[in-house]
C-alpha cells in the first residue's frame, strides 16, 4: 500500500484569467486532508486535475500510484468523486443510479448503502429532479461512499446542507477513516468542517499553495497577541508578525510562527503582554488571505 | 467500544484538551478502572466525529502524563496507577465528603459515629486492593 | 477498452432518449401517412413533415446525448466513471447511430414504399429520395461530430445550420442535374451515373466525418 495517496509536483495550469502555479502537495494515505481557500483560489481546478477531468500544462500528478492522465482510468476505479458542479440524471431515480454505479464499478456495499439511505434521509424511488439541493448532494455522496473507494475526493461536500445533514456527512467521513487504508481529500468553505475532521490542512490562494501542515501543528502556530503599549501609535517590527493593528495604547499582533521568543521580543520592545489567544481556522484563513492581498497590493 | 465522551462545541478550548480532561475525569470518578482498555484512536475519532490526529495528540499527552499507557500495536489502557492532577482528586473527594456529611446528618449520626464508619470503610478498601 | 462499461453507457442513452426519438419518428410516420393521400397539398405537407421528423431526430440526439450532458452538469458524473475519452466517444457514437439509423431507415423504407406503391407518385423519384435521405444522414453525422469534438451549444448549432442550409441547396442542385432531372418524373427508378457517384460521395463523407471525429477525440487527454 502506497503511503502517499495523492502527489502533486510542480503542477501548472493556465487559463485566460487564472493560473495554477507550481502546485505541490502530498495527501498521506489514511488521513483526511482539508483544502481551504477563497472562491476562485483553485481548489476545484486542482481536484479536477487530480481526477483527470481537466488537463494540466506542467508538473506531475500521481493518484494511488497511478500517473495522471496516462493511467487516470485505473485511478478512477478506486476514487469516489463528488463536486458541486456535478449533477445526477434528473429523470432517473436514486435507485437507478445506485444500480448503475454498482454495475459500473463492481464494488458496492449494499448494506452500507441502505444504512446511508436511512441516515441521509433519502427516498431511493424518488426521481433526482424532485430532490432539493441538499438531497442531491447527499445522494451524490451516497453513491461515492457506498463503493468504499480507497480515495474520496470531495469538492464542497457540506455546502448547502442543513446542520443535521452536515453532521451525518461528517460522521460518514470520519467513519470511513476506521479503515486506515482509506483517504479523504475535501475542500470546504466551512472552515469548521476542516477544523473538526481534517488531519492535514492545505491552504491555497490565487493558484498557489500558501501553507500545508498537520492541523494541530497549524493551529498551534497561529496566535493573536494582545499588548499594552507604552505610548500611543506604537510602532515596532516584531519578527513573524502577519498583521499588526494599533489602536491607542493597545496593539494586536497576529502571527503564524508563535513562540515564547516572540513574547520576549514584544517585551523587549517595551510592550506588556496582556493576553495570547488561539485563533479559529476561520480567523486564520481570513488573516492569511488579507495579509497576502495587502502584500500583493504593496 | 463506546467511550461516552462528549465534546462541547461552544467551548473555546482546543478539542484535544477537552478529551484529555474528560478522560482524566472518567478515571478519577472510577468509571474507567486501571487496566481498562480505551477505545482505539480511530474508533474514538469516528465516535466523536473528529480528526484522528487530534485524538492521537490527546492520547500522546495522556501517556506522557502517566494517565494511560500504550502498548505498541495493542492500543491504550488506563494506567495501573494513573497519575491524575491532584486538584481533580481533591475536588472529587470534597464532593464525596459533602454528600457523606449531608447523608449522615439526615440519619442522625454524630461526627464520631461517622468517623468510625469511615475508618472501617477505608480498611475494607485497602483489603480489596 | 472497457466494453462492458461502454455497453452500459449505450444502454443508458438508448433508455433515456427513447421518447424524443419516438416522437420525431412518429412525426415522420405521420408525414408518410399524409403522402398516401390523393390530395397534392397533403402530399407536400407529408413530405415536409417527413423531412422535419428525420432532421429533428438527429438534432434531438446530438443535443440531448452530447451537448445537454455538458450544460446540465451530468458530464462530470459520467467522467468520474472509470472511462476515458475514447470509451465515452465510442458509447456516444454507438448510441447515436443506433437510434438515428433505426428511425432513419424506418422512415427511409416507408418513403420508398410510398413511392413504389402509390400511382400518384412516380417511381422515378426513388433515386432522388435516396439522395436526400443520405444527405440528411450526412448532416446528422456532421452535427454529431461537431457536438462531440467542440462540445458547446454554439458550435453544434452552427453545424446544424450548415447541414440545413446545405440540405436546401442540395435539394435544388440535385433536382437540376441533367440525368437526374430527366428521370425523376419517370415511372421507373433510374440509377444514373450522377446518382451513383453522389451516393458514393455521401457515404464516403459520412465515413470521413465519423473517422475524423474518432481520431480527434482519441487524441484528447482530458474531457474539456
Amino acid at each position: 500500500m502506497n503511503p502517499i495517496a495523492v502527489q502533486f509536483r510542480g503542477v501548472h495550469k493556465r487559463y485566460p484569467h487564472f493560473a495554477l502555479d507550481d502546485v505541490s502537495f502530498d495527501v498521506p494515505t489514511g488521513t483526511i486532508t482539508g483544502f481551504i481557500g477563497a472562491n476562485g483560489a483553485g481548489k476545484s481546478t486542482t481536484m479536477r486535475i487530480l481526477m483527470g477531468l481537466t488537463g494540466h500544462d506542467g508538473g506531475t500528478v500521481d493518484v494511488l500510484g497511478h500517473r495522471i492522465p496516462e493511467h487516470a482510468i485505473a485511478a478512477k476505479r478506486q476514487v469516489g468523486y463528488v463536486s458541486e458542479d456535478m449533477r445526477l440524471f434528473p429523470d432517473a431515480t436514486l435507485d437507478w443510479h445506485m444500480q448503475f454505479i454498482a454495475k459500473a464499478f463492481g464494488h458496492w456495499d449494499a448494506d452500507y448503502a441502505r444504512n446511508l439511505v436511512r441516515r441521509f434521509d433519502l427516498q431511493p424511488e424518488q426521481k433526482i429532479k424532485g430532490l432539493s439541493h441538499g438531497q442531491r448532494i447527499k445522494a451524490s455522496l451516497l453513491l461515492a461512499l457506498a463503493r468504499r473507494p480507497g480515495l474520496l475526493v470531495l469538492d464542497e461536500p457540506t455546502t448547502g446542507l442543513d446542520p443535521v445533514a452536515r453532521q451525518e456527512v461528517i460522521g460518514a467521513l470520519t467513519e470511513a477513516m476506521q479503515d486506515e487504508a482509506r483517504t479523504v481529500l475535501f475542500s470546504s468553505q466551512n472552515t469548521l468542517d476542516v477544523e473538526q475532521i481534517a488531519d492535514r490542512i492545505i491552504f491555497i490562494d490565487r493558484g498557489r499553495i500558501v501553507d500545508a501542515d498537520d492541523k494541530e501543528a497549524y493551529l498551534d502556530r497561529w496566535r493573536r497577541i494582545r499588548l499594552e503599549t507604552p505610548t500611543e501609535g506604537w510602532v515596532s517590527h516584531i519578527d513573524g508578525a502577519v498583521a499588526t493593528t494599533v489602536s491607542g495604547r493597545t496593539a494586536t499582533i497576529t502571527t503564524d510562527r508563535f513562540s515564547e521568543a516572540m513574547l520576549a521580543a514584544c517585551r523587549a520592545a517595551g510592550a506588556t503582554v496582556h493576553a495570547v489567544d488561539r485563533l479559529t481556522l476561520e480567523e486564520i484563513f481570513v488573516a492569511g488571505v488579507m495579509a497576502r492581498r495587502e502584500e500583493m497590493a504593496a | 467500544m463506546h467511550s461516552g465522551l462528549i465534546l462541547a462545541k461552544a467551548d473555546s478550548r482546543p478539542i484535544y484538551l477537552q478529551i484529555i480532561e474528560q478522560v482524566r475525569q472518567r478515571i478519577a470518578l472510577g468509571d474507567w478502572a486501571p487496566g481498562q482498555p480505551l477505545p482505539s484512536i480511530r474508533e474514538l475519532s469516528a465516535e466523536l466525529r473528529i480528526s484522528v490526529i487530534t485524538v492521537k495528540r490527546a492520547y500522546l499527552e495522556l501517556e506522557r502524563e502517566g494517565v494511560i499507557s500504550t502498548r505498541h500495536g495493542k492500543g491504550s489502557v488506563v494506567a495501573d496507577s494513573p497519575i491524575l492532577p491532584d486538584q481533580m482528586l481533591e475536588n472529587e473527594l470534597a464532593r464525596h465528603l459533602d454528600a457523606l456529611a449531608r447523608h449522615a446528618v439526615r440519619m442522625g449520626l454524630t461526627s464520631g459515629e461517622l468517623c468510625d464508619r469511615v475508618a472501617a470503610a477505608v480498611r475494607r478498601a485497602k483489603e480489596q486492593e | 477498452m472497457n466494453t462492458i462499461l461502454v455497453r452500459q453507457l449505450v444502454a443508458k442513452d438508448l433508455s433515456f432518449q427513447r421518447m424524443p426519438v419516438l416522437a420525431a419518428t412518429a412525426a415522420g410516420l405521420l408525414g408518410i401517412a399524409l403522402q398516401l393521400s390523393s390530395s397534392e397539398g397533403a402530399f407536400y405537407v407529408g413530405v415536409v413533415l417527413l423531412i422535419t421528423g428525420v432532421i429533428s431526430c438527429g438534432i434531438y440526439l446530438a443535443f440531448l446525448t452530447v451537448v445537454k450532458e455538458r450544460t446540465q452538469g451530468t458530464l462530470p458524473f459520467v467522467m468520474s466513471l472509470p472511462i476515458g475519452v475514447r470509451e465515452y466517444t465510442a458509447a456516444k457514437l454507438a448510441a447515436n447511430l443506433i437510434l438515428f439509423l433505426a428511425s432513419w431507415s424506418l422512415l427511409g423504407v416507408s418513403s420508398a414504399a410510398v413511392i413504389l406503391t402509390r400511382d400518384s407518385v412516380p417511381d422515378g423519384l426513388l433515386p432522388y429520395a435516396v439522395l436526400l435521405l443520405l444527405h440528411m444522414l450526412t448532416g446528422y453525422a456532421l452535427t454529431l461530430g461537431v457536438a462531440l469534438v467542440a462540445g458547446t451549444e454554439g458550435w453544434t448549432i452552427a453545424a446544424m445550420a450548415v447541414s440545413n442550409l446545405s440540405f436546401q441547396g442540395f435539394l435544388y442542385w440535385t433536382a437540376h442535374i441533367d440525368d437526374i432531372a430527366a428521370t425523376m418524373s419517370g415511372s421507373v427508378p433510374v440509377w444514373t451515373g450522377s446518382v451513383r457517384w453522389l451516393i458514393a460521395a455521401e457515404l464516403l463523407t459520412v465515413a470521413v466525418i465519423l473517422t475524423v471525429t474518432w481520431i480527434w477525440q482519441s487524441r484528447k487527454t482530458d474531457f474539456t
